[in-house]
């Protein structure tokens, strides 16, 4: 009796899931489906949903209007250079808080996490100051700056608790062995974070990807990633939500096909400290 | 070791050591729980820094040295092997560290390795072996490169029973093969016993007495040493001071039996409680004897019986008998005292000193010395 429960149960939680799992995607799916359609169409009520003209004229146009590769080079440049930048300086601070603590470490620890708290427009009028100063404004360096910053809590957070799982009598012994505390850190450390410092890594490409704050504030031509791509397109002009759906695939496509290829890693980075 | 001690934050570990560890020696940190004997070994190693005193290699002081300087090697409770690097690996990172050429590791691995007969899973991951050999493998590591002492940090502690007695032989060789000094921390009063030269009974960051085996064993100069070297546990039994002489001190037993211990009486006086100390193996049962009892536990080893004894007045004791021995719960026997093996213990816990030593306490097996 207690079997023929369970599976009974299995099948109805897997199909709510799969439920929930369409519901949530669905404004992604509509948006690509819409990327295909002609802006008629596209406007059309009651709305069509796969019994229509397929098109590739949207991406054809997108492409020519504006230059998809800058806007996408761009944003690479910024996630990627963004979070090996925090890395540096995450590794050594995670390492300190997780294996030499004081008395004000968790202090720290929640200090620093609570400056994610504030909204991040208030303290867009002194940074767009300072940037203008700084000849920093519309520059991909300056955005890799305010990016790494942003995010370098939740880097050391995320290092902090997979540098904690690693027993401390290793890097004692490899103190043992005549290491030098950089020779500990690569030797010994990072390969046994590396799973843990993959997580962050991805994580961090993702919200420094989708990042659209700073990155409208702070750039206008030059640095521009593609965050102002797809703003470019909900302009005063009219409604092109066809365009407008082909830009947000281009824009949103490579990473959903990254996290698509690194979802466990993700999942085990999201939920990590969670489960002991 | 001068007057080392060590605190963390408000809390004293170690209130002050002093100590002296020979060339080739192997002494055994030994204690209880929280005595502060694991702390001592890491105070040793640098792993710690010691909050006062000074801590001298070979006549230098390396209180301000770091762990890779000091030439020392550990072994740890957990083994602590790198997880990601072979067996090879693990056992040359200390040569790799030490910037020795690639050819001289791979000798001296494989030399390491056929001691310990790890040779043929030099190339495993350490997830791949068993606790015995991943036990070797951190040996090994400590071995290859030639410490002047090794440092074991209850390295038999996650093995089991079988496992525990043949690594501890293998340490024992080991030993007797290297000569090198080994300092081994342990709670288990027979690795103590079994392997060390000099035991160190530590209790609370205190030593409370430091001296070979069998010293320690008939010689306790306090009722903790006593009560910790020996399994079962001494007896110890309430009595009061009848009279003292040049011959030794008569006490009185619960009971009403008296018997007289050949130790010097000090300041000890007639009417004064004192603690008389006697181990299960020391004790007779028979037809008669100074103490009295109902059985109310039999433990049968085979080898030998243990028999627990609650008598009319006092503590329960136990006796060690043979292993042939019928006795049964409810029994009423009667257990004789050799007064040879008894200890007097003041009201302090103090040990009265024998008036004769054992000859065995003072002397060491020849082995165990290196030339």
């Amino acid at each position: 009796m207690a079997r023929a429960h369970s599976v009974q149960r299995r099948i109805v939680s897997t199909a709510a899931a799969w439920v929930v799992g369409f519901i949530l995607f669905f404004p992604i799916l509509w948006m690509g489906i819409t990327s295909f359609k002609t802006e008629l169409e596209a406007f059309s009520t009651p709305p069509n949903f796969l019994f229509f003209d397929w098109t590739l004229e949207n991406f054809a146009i997108v492409q020519e209007r504006s230059n998809y590769l800058k806007f996408a080079g761009n944003s690479v440049i910024l996630s990627l250079g963004s979070t090996l930048v925090g890395l540096i300086f995450a590794v050594p601070a995670a390492w300190a808080m997780a294996f030499s603590p004081g008395k004000r470490t968790k202090d720290l620890l929640m200090w620093m996490l609570s400056t994610k708290m504030m909204p991040p427009v208030g303290a867009l009028i002194p940074i767009y100051l300072i940037f203008k100063d700084a000849g920093l404004l519309d520059s991909r360096g300056g955005l890799i700056i305010v990016l790494f910053l942003l995010n370098l809590p939740i880097i050391v957070w995320m290092l902090f608790t997979y540098f904690k799982e690693i027993p401390g009598e290793i890097l004692e012994a490899a103190r043992m062995d005549g290491a030098t505390l950089w020779r500990e850190i690569v030797y010994v450390l990072t390969p046994m974070a590396v799973p843990g410092i993959a997580s962050t890594l991805l994580l961090n490409v993702i919200l420094a990807w989708n990042e659209a704050f700073w990155t409208l504030n702070l750039t206008t031509t030059e640095a521009a990633p593609l965050t102002a791509f797809i703003a470019s397109y909900s302009s005063p002009e009219g409604l092109f939500w066809a365009k407008l759906s082909a830009a947000s695939t281009m824009a949103v496509a490579p990473i959903l096909v990254l996290g698509w290829f690194s979802q466990r890693q993700l999942v085990r980075g999201l939920t990590f400290g969670a489960v002991k | 070791m001068k007057g080392v001690n060590k605190s963390f934050g408000d809390v004293t570990i170690i209130p002050s050591v002093d100590l002296e560890i020979d060339d080739g020696e192997f002494v055994v940190f030994v204690g209880p729980s929280g005595c502060g004997k694991s702390t001592l070994l890491r105070l040793i190693a640098g792993l710690e820094d010691v909050t006062g005193g000074r801590i001298e290699i070979d006549g230098v002081d390396v209180s301000d040295v770091p762990p890779a300087k000091r030439g020392l090697s550990m072994v740890f409770q957990s083994y602590a092997l790198y997880p990601h690097m072979s067996v090879r690996s693990n056992i040359g990172f200390g040569l790799k560290m030490a910037g020795a050429p690639s050819e001289v590791i791979r000798q001296k691995v494989e030399k390491a390795a056929a001691t310990l007969n790890l040779t043929s899973y030099l190339d495993r991951k350490p997830r791949q072996l068993s606790g015995g050999q991943r036990q070797r493998v951190a040996i090994g590591r400590a071995i290859v490169r030639e410490p002047k002492a090794f440092l074991f940090d209850e390295p038999l502690s996650n093995l089991d029973a079988a496992l525990r007695v043949q690594m501890r032989l293998e340490i024992a060789q080991l030993h007797e093969s290297l000569t090198t000094t080994m300092i081994y921390v342990t709670h288990d009063q027979v690795e103590a016993m079994t392997l060390a030269d000099k035991i160190v009974v530590l209790n609370a960051g205190n030593i409370e007495q430091a001296g070979s085996p069998l010293e320690l064993y008939h010689h306790p100069v306090n009722l903790f040493v006593a009560g910790f070297i020996g399994s079962p546990k001494m007896n110890f039994l309430t009595t009061d001071v009848r009279a003292t002489g040049p011959d030794g001190v008569t006490v009185v037993l619960p009971g009403g039996r008296d018997v007289r211990v050949p130790v010097a009486a000090g300041t000890l006086q007639p009417g004064a409680k004192a603690t008389l100390g006697v181990r299960p193996e020391h004790l007779k049962t028979g037809q008669q004897g100074e103490l009295a009892g109902d059985v109310i536990v039999v433990e049968r080893l085979g080898g030998e019986t243990y028999l627990y004894i609650r008598p009319p007045e006092g503590a329960l004791f136990v006796v060690q008998a043979d292993g042939n021995n019928s006795t049964r719960v409810h029994d009423r026997i009667a257990v004789g005292i050799d007064p040879e093996t008894c200890h007097l213990f003041d009201a302090e816990g103090k040990a009265l000193p024998r008036l004769r030593r054992h000859p065995l306490a003072d002397t060491l097996e020849p082995a165990q010395r290196p030339n």
